[in-house]
Parts: C-alpha cells; sequence; structure tokens
C-alpha cells in the first residue's frame, strides 16, 4: 500500500469515522477527535459518510466497491480538505485499493478517485507527516504490544505511531515479533473460518507471550479480531485504538 | 452448508505436517531475510534489485523471444514451440521414441510438472527418474509437489526412509544423511542407464543463446554427463535479455529460496558438445500453454516470477496447509493467481484459490522481482465475478452496498445494532455468523454513539 504523492494537507480536515467505530467503536473514534482537536484541527464531519468499500472490494465485488467508493467520494465532497481515517486499513482502500478498482474507469472518473487518494491521510501519518507533530506527551506507566496492521505497510503509519507512543513518558513498547497478520482479512476470517481462526491464534498467542498492558494498533478491525479469538479461548486481552492510548497519557500529563 | 475445500483441507490436515509446514516456511523467510541483509547492508540496496529485477522483465518479450531462437540456433540447439500441454507432450515423446530411448532422468522442472509430463511417458512405457532430492521423493509415492522449490516439504524423514524401504530404494535408515546417500548410489545407476535428460530452464539468455539451470545437488551435471539428448522445455518468459542481466536473478534466486547467497551449482548450457560428455543434441521447447493471454492481460505481471517460493514461504495461509491443498501444480501467493489463468476455459474451477488469503501483503515484501501479488490477487476475485464462477461459501455484497451508498438508511440502521447487546447471539453457532463466533467473541455494539457525542463535543 502506497500513498499518493503531492498528498494535501492542513489544519482544517474531515473526520471520516469508519463503519467500526460507527457501529462498535465509539469510543475510539472520540479519543481520535479529541487528539486531532488538541493538535489544533478544526474538524467537520459530513455525515452522509457510510463505508470505504473494502469489504465488497476485497471479495472482488469491484461493482459494489465502486459504488460505495463513489458514494464516500461524493459524501466528502463538500470541500477539498484531507480526510483523516483512525483505521489504517480503510484509509488504505481509499488511497491505493480505490484507484485499482477505477483502474479501468474513464479519465474524469479516474481522475476524481485519483484526486481524493490525495486527500486520505491514516491518523497516525497525518498528525506526524502532515502537521508535523513530534510528540504526544503526558504519562502512562504501561508496556505496549504494538500491532502493525498489514495495510499500513509502506506506509509512513508504523514509524509515526512508534514515534508518538515513545514521546509518552512510561511508555515502554514491548519487542516482539510483529512479523504477520492475525488472520482477520475482513470477509476471509468469514469465508475461512479455519484458517483465520489458526492464523488469529499463533498472533494472539505471540502478543501475549510479552506480557502487555495494553495491545495497540492504528485499526480496530485487527483488534476486533484478536479481543475476539483471545476472549472466546477465556483470555484477558487488553485492546485498545491507539488513539485511546494518547488521550489516556495526555489525560494523565494534565494535558487535556 | 457449502466449505471453502482450502479451509476444509486445514481442518483435515495432521497438526505435526502442520508444524513442519510452518516451521519450514518461516525457517527460510528468516534466511531469506538474513542472507539479504548480509549482502546488502545499505538499506534499499536489495529493494533497488529487486526493482531492477522487475524492470529487467518489463523489457519487450516478443523481441527478447526472437533474438534466443537466432542465438539458440546458431549455437545448434533445436528451438520448438508448443502452444499447450498437449503438444509439449507429444513433442517431447516423438523425440524420445526418435532415439529408441526408454530410460530418461529429469532435473526438477515445475513446467514438466504443468504439463503432467511424468505420468504421460510412463504410460508411453517410458521410465522418466526425477533426480533431485525431494522430487525423487514424491515421485516414488506418486505424489505431487507441496512446494515449488521445496517438493517434499510435507514429508517427514522416518516416513521418506520407510517409502525408500518400501520401493526397495535402501534398507530402513531415517538419518537425513542416510537418506541423501541412499538416494545418491539409487540415481547413480539410473544417470548410467539414461539415453535422454529432461530439464526445465530457469533462464533462456537471449544474447549468448544459453540456458541456465540453478541446483543444489548438482544433479543437472550429472543427467547431462550420461544421456546424448537433452529436452529442455521452458515457458517463453524465462527469456532474459542477456548474462549481463543475469546477475541480478542469481543474486536474487538463491537468497529468496533459501537464503542462500547462491544455488551450490549454476550450469550455463549453451548447446551440444561444447563439453566432454555432455548430449550430442539439444532441443529447447518454448510453450505457452496459456502465457501468452496472461501476456495480455491485466495478470501480466505475475509472468516476471522466478519461482523462488519466497511468497509461499511467507504466506500465513501456505504456513498452514501447505501446497497439496491447492489442487495445483502452483500453490500460495504465485498458484493463487497463476493456477486459475494457466486453467484457461476451466478458469472456474480453481476460481476459489485466489480467495484463500487474508491481503497481508506479506508475499509482496519478499518477492525477489517485485510482483504486486496482492493487488493481482484481489483482481483475480474480480475476474472470477466477471467470468460468473460459482465460489464456495462467498459473501454477496448487493444488499450491503445499497445501504452503504443510502445515508439516510445507514444512519436510521446502525444504531438499532445496540437491540444485538441484549440477544443471546454470542450463542449462535449455526450459519456464517454462527461459524464465526464459535471462534471469537464480539464486543459491545455501540451503533450511532459517535455521531451523538459529535454533535454535542466535535
Amino acid at each position: 500500500m502506497t500513498p499518493p504523492d503531492n498528498r494535501i494537507t492542513g489544519k482544517k480536515i474531515n473526520f471520516m469515522a469508519t463503519c467500526l467505530c460507527d457501529a462498535i467503536f465509539a469510543d475510539a473514534a472520540e479519543c481520535s477527535v479529541q487528539i486531532l482537536k488538541k493538535f489544533g484541527c478544526d474538524i467537520i464531519f459530513p455525515e452522509g459518510q457510510t463505508c470505504c468499500g473494502q469489504p465488497a472490494f476485497n471479495s472482488g465485488d469491484f461493482e459494489s466497491a465502486r459504488k460505495v467508493i463513489m458514494h464516500t467520494i461524493d459524501a466528502f465532497g463538500g470541500n477539498d480538505y484531507p480526510v483523516v481515517v483512525p483505521s489504517g486499513s480503510c484509509a488504505a482502500m481509499l488511497f491505493d485499493s480505490a484507484l485499482i478498482a477505477f483502474k479501468d474507469a474513464d479519465k474524469p472518473v479516474f481522475e476524481k478517485v485519483a484526486h481524493f487518494a490525495r486527500r486520505v491521510w491514516e491518523l497516525n501519518d497525518f498528525l506526524v507527516n502532515a502537521l508535523g507533530v513530534e510528540k504526544i506527551g503526558g504519562k502512562l506507566k504501561a508496556r505496549i504490544a504494538v500491532h502493525n496492521s498489514c495495510h499500513t505497510k509502506n506506509t509512513g503509519t508504523p514509524e509515526a505511531m512508534k514515534k508518538l507512543l515513545e514521546s509518552i513518558d512510561g511508555v515502554e513498547l514491548a519487542q516482539y515479533n510483529a512479523d504477520g497478520c492475525c488472520g482477520f482479512g475482513g470477509t476471509f476470517s468469514v469465508v475461512f473460518p479455519q484458517l483465520s481462526e489458526e492464523v488469529g491464534i499463533k498472533k494472539v498467542d505471540n502478543i501475549l507471550a510479552c506480557k502487555p498492558d495494553i495491545i495497540t494498533a492504528a485499526d480496530t478491525s485487527c483488534l476486533l479480531h484478536q479481543y475476539g479469538i483471545a476472549k472466546r479461548r477465556g483470555l484477558e486481552y487488553p485492546a485498545k485504538h491507539v488513539c485511546q492510548v494518547y488521550v489516556e497519557a495526555m489525560k494523565n500529563g494534565g494535558l487535556l | 452448508m457449502s466449505v471453502q475445500p482450502i479451509d476444509q483441507f486445514c481442518k483435515e490436515l495432521k497438526p505435526e505436517i502442520k508444524e513442519a509446514l510452518t516451521k519450514a516456511s518461516i525457517g527460510s523467510t528468516v534466511a531469506r531475510q538474513q542472507s539479504l541483509d548480509q549482502a546488502y547492508p545499505e538499506p534499499g540496496k536489495a529493494l533497488h534489485l529487486r526493482e531492477l529485477a522487475n524492470a529487467i522483465k518489463s523489457v519487450n518479450l516478443a523481441d527478447n523471444l526472437e533474438k534466443a531462437v537466432s542465438s539458440l540456433e546458431r549455437n545448434n540447439v533445436k528451438v520448438l514451440f508448443a502452444k499447450d500441454a498437449d503438444e509439449a507432450r507429444k513433442i517431447i515423446l516423438d523425440i524420445i521414441k526418435k532415439k529408441n530411448a526408454k530410460n530418461v532422468v529429469k532435473v526438477k522442472s515445475m513446467t514438466t510438472e504443468e504439463i503432467e509430463l511424468n505420468a504421460f511417458l510412463g504410460k508411453h512405457g517410458i521410465n522418466a527418474v526425477e533426480t533431485d532430492l525431494g522430487e525423487l521423493i514424491i515421485q516414488i509415492d506418486h505424489e505431487r509437489p507441496s512446494h515449488i522449490v521445496k517438493p517434499a516439504i510435507h514429508r517427514k524423514r522416518d516416513d521418506i526412509a520407510a517409502s525408500f524401504q518400501k520401493h526397495g530404494i535402501a534398507d530402513y535408515d531415517e538419518e537425513p544423511t542416510h537418506i541423501t546417500l541412499n538416494a545418491r548410489k539409487y540415481l547413480r545407476k539410473k544417470y548410467f542407464e539414461a539415453e535422454v535428460v529432461i530439464s526445465g530452464a530457469n533462464y533462456v539468455l537471449a544474447k549468448e543463446g544459453a540456458i541456465v539451470l540453478a541446483t543444489n545437488e548438482g544433479n543437472a551435471r550429472f543427467s547431462m554427463a550420461g544421456a546424448k539428448t537433452h529436452i529442455a522445455i521452458a515457458g517463453f518468459e524465462k527469456v532474459i535479455p542477456s548474462a549481463r542481466e543475469l546477475s541480478v536473478f542469481l543474486n536474487l534466486l538463491g537468497r529468496s529460496a533459501t537464503g542462500q547467497h547462491t544455488t551450490v551449482y549454476t550450469d550455463f548450457v549453451a548447446g551440444p558438445g561444447k563439453a566432454k560428455n555432455s548430449p550430442e543434441e539439444m532441443y529447447l521447447i518454448f510453450m505457452d500453454n496459456g502465457r501468452s493471454d496472461i501476456l495480455a492481460s491485466r495478470f501480466a505481471e505475475i509472468l516476471k516470477c522466478l519461482r523462488c517460493g519466497a511468497c509461499m514461504n511467507r504466506c500465513p495461509v501456505f504456513r498452514l496447509v501447505g501446497g497439496h491443498a491447492y489442487r495445483a501444480v502452483y500453490p500460495g501467493p504465485l498458484g493463487i493467481v497463476l493456477s486459475p489463468l494457466l486453467a484457461g476455459e476451466e478458469f472456474c474451477k480453481y476460481a476459489d484459490l485466489p480467495k484463500a488469503c487474508s491481503l497481508c501483503g506479506g508475499c509482496a515484501e519478499v518477492c525477489p522481482a517485485k510482483i504486486p501479488l496482492p493487488s493481482l490477487i484481489v483482481q483475480m476475485r474480480d475476474e472470477a465475478k466477471r467470468r460468473h464462477c460459482k465460489i464456495p461459501n462467498d459473501v454477496g455484497f448487493k444488499a450491503w452496498s445499497f445501504i452503504a451508498t443510502t445515508p439516510r438508511l445507514w444512519k436510521f440502521g446502525i444504531p438499532f445494532n445496540r437491540l444485538a447487546n441484549y440477544l443471546p447471539i454470542d450463542k449462535l453457532r449455526f450459519g456464517t455468523l454462527g461459524r464465526w463466533l464459535k471462534a471469537r467473541k464480539l464486543p459491545k455494539f455501540k451503533g450511532g454513539e459517535f455521531r451523538k457525542w459529535f454533535k454535542k463535543n466535535g
């Protein structure tokens, strides 16, 4: 997943909550907004937004995916400000995969999609590489295992997230073999429940072996899967979206 | 309820085989990384080399093929073309018959697996013996390779020793070095008996008119020493411009496959009669078998594959199921793109394969030719839709896309998911959701809460 060149930046932004935050992880979206505001962003939330189209795209239903992508582009069409997403995979869907879905489209349509791609940012990448944020600060005494979601490969997200987490007083990042998918893959976990479960168990065991106080990621979807697998096996799994970690640290430090 | 064949395979596969597969695959992935880091400590250097490999493979194939044919003919190699597997088999059989040959030795070749050559030759009374140890192990038990580089990756030494005993190759001895020695003794006789050697070609050098064979066991050289006739068969995409570009591939192939800086033997065969005790006659068959169609499609990049196996070593799905799960010659990320395409008219028979992928992108990170595998895989799923293939346990998105493009419906509907918090859905064990929940718990639904919060605090 490679973000496009000449990305659009600025402090006036749109927030895209993602369908998972809309349906389940309201806290992650709330913390994301708090963090963005703290760093000076003026946030617009277009009410027409729904989903990035990834479930259909990943399943190869490009026709349905194109409809949803186009809906998303139109939902954010009221302005030309950046679109900040608290999810690496939804962001990558819109700045990378969307271009594959529209590969054969007419030129003006493709260009519309390509232009929108330049507006889309994963939140950590945006904070560090668009706004130049150097630190979160605050304090949080915790051993944290970071899961770098597969769709943030080759993007600014993993480095940005590491930098921001390390800027928190008291945070210790657990070193473990982070090489590997959690087996979710959206509909993959539905179509291949057995394979997905076995990959997931390996991932969860791998993470829990380093005894973290918190497991964090820039994607709620991976955390949903890991949490679900661990819980079903009777294991505690303190998973939090990275913005929840930031908010907690800043509150502890009296910064928020 | 219909189940995905690969998922079912995973369910039924013995845990010890799974463990062996995972261990061997992870081992190769780690070795690959270490060997590249060691050779190219400068950041970005290995990536640059991979980009170069991709670029070289982008060079006009038709031009190179034409050059290759004239250089090969200059070197007295008889060049033939086979449009499909049928034709390739017929050409090979004709040559063998003309030589009145009965005994053939084979140098490991995925192309001959692709055309199921051994079984075909067997039917015509020709005894073809695999000389690569892994290939020999699976050949005697009539198995298919479970990995393109390590064909017997799914086998354990005790059952290999038992199998050697059963087939009269050697007495039971599970010590790995003894297994190798026993195979070696057995194969020596075969090299002397063979009238014909059949090989693939890792590369065909257009300028020099030579083929390049990379092996670890020296079996290509041994095979050439005995036989009088050499038949090589290769997909036409194996042509590269010249020996100058070859260095890029040789630097990547061994490292990507097994973490070796180079394979133990690299043989250059530039026509017959060049070396003492070498075949007097050499044929090279360029096979199409669907490749022209692939080259003209949006999947052309898959033809840049070097057959190193790094993608499957890295794949979380392959690591659990191995190559046999894929029901086709080429497994793993490479195979789930290539196999349905090579099947031509029977595309839909293999249309479930590209589904067996979580799109984690690991394969693209390790591919020495920088093939954008996840992008090809997801486009293969689209291809299956376009061809109206029926795929077991597939999920439909028509209703979902309607809701997701109708914001009023979406906003109205989402808060209702909170009702699910009061229903015993966690106990559900039937249907798609039930199967999912068997191994996973869902967190609490909070539909619409964020939107409400944002109105107040945003």
